[in-house]
C-alpha cells in the first residue's frame, strides 16, 4: 500500500498562560497512514490527538516537523482534505445543501454541477428529505451527518474526523458509526479519526494508535473481519484480547497525565 | 387566550381612564372621548397625516444616513484592531452624550430646518449600529474560522459567507436601538428647532393647553414608533428566519 499522509517529527508545545511555562502538546510524532487506511487515534482527553489532526490538515502550524499529503506539503493541499469537527460548525444562516456544498463553492464549482454532488453526499447519509432545512431544525445527529456530507462532497483524498460522534447521545452514536463504516466500505476514502472510546476505535479502525502524553505509544493493527456490523464483533476472542490491551495501555497514559484534564 | 388577556387589559384601561377623568378639568386629562375627538379634528384638518409624513420624511433620512455610516464605520473598526483604537473614545463620547445637549450647537452649524433635524437624528442613531457591528464582527468563533481554514475559503469568500452572515444577528439588534433613538431624536429636533411634524404638533397643542390634541399627538408618536419596530421584524423574520432558531 502507498503512504498516502506522512507526518514527519512534529513537535507543537504552548506557552502556558500568564507563565512562561512550556506545556508540550506534540513531542516529535511519526506518523504514516497508507492510502485507504482507516486509522483512529485513541487518547485519553488532552493527549494532544485533535492538536495533530489539526496539525494534519495544516489548520495549526506545527513548532517543529511537516506533514506530507501525496508528496506535496499540507499547505499546498488544496480541496483534498475533508475535515469533520466535533463540534459540527454548520453555517445558521445556510440550509442543508448550501452547507454541505460550501467546499464546492470555495473552488467555484458551477451551481449546477455542485447540487449534484452535494445531493449525492446528502443522499449517502440519508438526508435526502431535509436538504432544505436549516441546521436549527435538525437534531445534533442530524447535523452531524450534514458535517460528514459536506467533507465527502468535495471528494476528499483523506477524511479528518475529530471526535464527530463525542456529543451525541449513544443511540444515536451506535447509529452513526455504523453509518459511517457503511460509507466507508462504500468508497475506502482514507480516514483518520480521533477518539476517546475505545470500543468505537475497534468498531471502526483497521489500526489503532494510541496516543498520551503528546506521544504515539502504541500502534495496533485490527484484524477482526469486516463488515464489522453485521456479526456481533464484541463477543469475539480476538476483540476481547485486543479490548485488554488496549485498555491497559490507555490506563498507564492515563496515569502518566495525572489522570487527564 | 393571551390575546383575550390582552385586549382585557387594554379595556380595562380605557375603561378607568373615562371613569377617572370624567370630573376633571379637560385641560389636566381629558377622557378618552375627548381625545378621540381630537383625533378626528386633526385628521379631517389633515394636520396629523401632514405631521406624520414630515416625521417619517426627517426620520427617512436621519436613520438611513446613521445606518450607512454606522455599518461602514462598525465593520472597519470591527476588523482592524488600528481603527477600533483611533474610533472607540469618540465612538463612546458620542453614545454617551445626551440627545439634546447637542441642539444648540447644531443650530449654530445648521440653522433650523431640514438638514439640521436629520443631522441631529444620524447623530444619535449612528453609534448603536456602529457598536453592534463591530462586535458582530469580531465575536466570529474559532470553530468558524476552522471551517473556513478546512474549506480552504478566500478571505473574500469568508468575509461574505461567514463573518458578514455571523454578525447579521448583532448588527440588526444595533439597527433595533437605533431606531429607537432616531425617534426621540426626531421628536426632540421637531420640538426644539423648527416646530414641525409630531414633535411640533405636540409642543404647539401643549402651549395651547388643548390637552386632548396633545394626547392624540403622543399616541400617534407612540403609533409610529411602533408601526416602524414592527416592519423591523417583518423584514428580520422574512429574510433572515434563522436568527430566530438560533436564539430559540
Amino acid at each position: 500500500m502507498n503512504v498516502l499522509i506522512k507526518v514527519e517529527g512534529v513537535s507543537k508545545a504552548y506557552i502556558k498562560y500568564g507563565t512562561d511555562q512550556e506545556h508540550v502538546v506534540l513531542r516529535d510524532i511519526n506518523l504514516e497512514v497508507a492510502d485507504g487506511e482507516f486509522v483512529c487515534l485513541l487518547g485519553p482527553s488532552g493527549c494532544g490527538k485533535t492538536t495533530l489532526l489539526k496539525v494534519m490538515d495544516g489548520m495549526i502550524e506545527p513548532d517543529r516537523g511537516r506533514v506530507i499529503l501525496a508528496g506535496k506539503p499540507i499547505s499546498e493541499a488544496l480541496g483534498e482534505v475533508g475535515f469533520v469537527f466535533q463540534d459540527v460548525g454548520l453555517l445558521s444562516w445556510r440550509n442543508v445543501l448550501q452547507n454541505v456544498w460550501l467546499g464546492l463553492e470555495a473552488r467555484g464549482v458551477p451551481k449546477a454541477e455542485r447540487t449534484r454532488l452535494a445531493m449525492e453526499s446528502i443522499k449517502l447519509v440519508g438526508l435526502e428529505q431535509f436538504s432544505n432545512y436549516f441546521p436549527y431544525q435538525l437534531s445534533g445527529g442530524m447535523q452531524q451527518r450534514v458535517g460528514l456530507a459536506r467533507a465527502l462532497s468535495i471528494a476528499p483524498k483523506v477524511l479528518l474526523m475529530d471526535e464527530p460522534f463525542g456529543s451525541v447521545d449513544a443511540m444515536t452514536r451506535n447509529t452513526l458509526q455504523k453509518e459511517l463504516s457503511r460509507i466507508w466500505e462504500g468508497n475506502r476514502v482514507t480516514v483518520v479519526f480521533v477518539t476517546h472510546d475505545v470500543n468505537e476505535a475497534m468498531f471502526l479502525a483497521d489500526r489503532i494508535v494510541v496516543m498520551g502524553q503528546a506521544q504515539i505509544l502504541r500502534s495496533v493493527d485490527v484484524k477482526l473481519p469486516r463488515p464489522r456490523w453485521k456479526t456481533d464483533t464484541r463477543s469475539d476472542k480476538r476483540y476481547i484480547e485486543l479490548w485488554t490491551d488496549l485498555i491497559s495501555v490507555l490506563d498507564g497514559a492515563h496515569a502518566g497525565m495525572g489522570g487527564g484534564r | 387566550m393571551s390575546f383575550r388577556v390582552q385586549f382585557l387589559s387594554i379595556f380595562v384601561f380605557f375603561a378607568l381612564w373615562q371613569i377617572g377623568a370624567r370630573n376633571l378639568n379637560p385641560i389636566l386629562m381629558p377622557t378618552p372621548w375627548l381625545v378621540v375627538q381630537a383625533f378626528g379634528d386633526l385628521l379631517s384638518r389633515g394636520v396629523l397625516q401632514e405631521a406624520f409624513m414630515t416625521s417619517l420624511q426627517d426620520l427617512a433620512y436621519g436613520y438611513f444616513l446613521a445606518v450607512v455610516t454606522g455599518l461602514v464605520l462598525g465593520i472597519v473598526v470591527g476588523r482592524f484592531v488600528t481603527a477600533e483604537r483611533i474610533f472607540s473614545p469618540f465612538i463612546t463620547f458620542f453614545m454617551a452624550t445626551p440627545t439634546i445637549a447637542l441642539v444648540p450647537l447644531i443650530i449654530i452649524w445648521f440653522g433650523f430646518g431640514l438638514t439640521a433635524r436629520v443631522f441631529l437624528i444620524a447623530i444619535v442613531a449612528t453609534w448603536p449600529v456602529t457598536i453592534n457591528s463591530a462586535m458582530g464582527i469580531k465575536v466570529l468563533s474559532r470553530l468558524l474560522r476552522e471551517v473556513g481554514w478546512a474549506f480552504r475559503l478566500s478571505e473574500p469568500q469568508f468575509i461574505r459567507w461567514v463573518a458578514l452572515p455571523n454578525a447579521v444577528p448583532y448588527i440588526l439588534a444595533g439597527l433595533r436601538v437605533a431606531l429607537g433613538r432616531a425617534v426621540v431624536a426626531m421628536i426632540v429636533a421637531q420640538m426644539t428647532m423648527e416646530l414641525t411634524g409630531l414633535g411640533g404638533l405636540v409642543m404647539i397643542y401643549g402651549n395651547a393647553f388643548k390637552t386632548a390634541h396633545l394626547i392624540a399627538g403622543v399616541f400617534t408618536s407612540a403609533v409610529f414608533a411602533v408601526f416602524l419596530s414592527s416592519v423591523m421584524d417583518i423584514i428580520r423574520d422574512r429574510f433572515f428566519p434563522w436568527i430566530k432558531g438560533i436564539s430559540a
